[in-house]
């Protein structure tokens, strides 16, 4: 770094506000970067964000602590956000009341076979079993998966930075994976993206659309319950 | 506005507690939504600033993840020694997760409960 800058870039990265205010500026030149690529989900926003901060955080070692002290500001609104999930819900409630029969064992299936496909790969390559329970919860808002890994005896925070992954590679897959497999009914699809990659993924839903960002409200919300349960279970009987 | 904002951030509040009360396996937020369905089926329709502030919240939704998912850089010692097979077993688990939930629903939609025009993709 130029010696003549080192001295306001010390001073800067003392102030919560630069942190905040890089925060703001990258997803608003990455949501920029999408919409001028046509809104291309492999320019996924929060994606593109994460990677530039992550980037410059390793450039310049700074530490998560130093960067969370501005980035709080927003990660604090992360939860009346998950509040306002009720509010589509609530709307949309004789559309989610009709597709019961069809939403129900898509929700079963959908959480059956993240659990069991993680771990079932996972111990097909030769990962040790501490690993294997931090993958069970790989598909639950992080704040609950951190819970469920804790419970089970995997490692919280891998858990969470599992769930982070996976969200970010659902939010730029998913829909066009489930484009591709022929599917056109929005419900459907979003409901696959909250089952499997939860709130980064409902966030990507309802960039799509907001019936899509709907039912993957609801999966996400089902699929965080359905998996607590499923590790009580298995704690119960097995562990 | 601040009347909408007091609200919501009440129910999340009041969904921690509520959590923590009765040892429930599930977030303050989670809970709080749950709450704000039954404050919804009372008021059955959201007054405008509320409607508002809610969707604010939505519509920024991606943003609000961002501080908790740059949590990976203080991992990253971690997870590089296996990062290439914890990488795939996420992608595999995650298409086949996808895909198994995404068809059910669809297959079961067109006999069941078919998409109206609105539910349908473009």
């Amino acid at each position: 770094m130029n010696a003549d800058l080192t001295p306001l870039w010390v001073y800067l990265g003392r102030d919560p506000l630069a942190w905040l205010l890089l925060t703001l500026g990258a997803f608003v030149l990455s949501r920029w970067l999408y919409e001028r690529a046509g809104q291309s989900a492999l320019l996924n926003p929060m994606a593109l964000t994460v990677c530039q901060l992550v980037l410059l955080l390793s450039i310049t070692g700074v530490s998560y602590d130093a960067y969370f002290t501005g980035a709080q500001f927003i990660h604090v609104l992360l939860g009346p956000a998950v509040v306002c999930l009720a509010l589509p819900i609530w709307q949309n409630r004789r559309s989610i009341r009709r597709s019961l029969p069809a939403l129900i064992p898509a929700l079963l299936a959908g959480s059956l076979v993240s659990v069991l496909s993680a771990v079932g790969l996972a111990w097909a390559l030769g990962l040790d079993s501490t690993i294997l329970l931090t993958l069970v919860p790989k598909s639950v808002t992080a704040p609950v998966a951190m819970g469920i890994a804790q419970d089970l005896g995997g490692i919280p925070e891998l858990a969470a930075v599992l769930c982070a992954v996976t969200g970010i590679f659902g939010a730029i897959i998913g829909v066009p994976l489930m484009t591709r497999l022929g599917i056109r009914d929005a419900r459907a699809q979003g409901l696959a993206m909250g089952v499997t990659s939860h709130g980064i993924g409902t966030a990507a839903a309802f960039q799509v659309s907001s019936v899509m960002g709907v039912y993957s409200s609801i999966g996400m919300a089902m699929n965080a319950l359905l998996t607590a349960i499923l590790a009580g279970l298995a704690l119960l009987f097995w562990l | 506005m601040l009347g909408a904002l007091t609200l919501i951030i009440g129910l999340q509040v009041f969904g921690t507690v509520l959590a923590e009360l009765l040892a429930l396996p599930l977030p303050g937020p989670v809970l709080g939504m749950v709450l704000f369905l039954l404050v919804l089926a009372v008021i059955r329709r959201p007054w405008a600033e509320l409607e508002q502030v809610n969707n604010f919240f939505l519509a920024n939704l991606s943003l609000l993840f961002v501080p908790a998912a740059v949590g990976i850089v203080s991992h990253l010692e971690l997870v590089s020694p296996i990062l290439g097979r914890l990488l795939l077993v996420l992608v595999l688990s995650l298409l086949a997760g996808l895909a198994v939930s995404a068809l059910i629903f669809a297959r079961l939609a067109r006999r069941f409960t078919p998409a109206c025009d609105e539910e349908m993709l473009p």
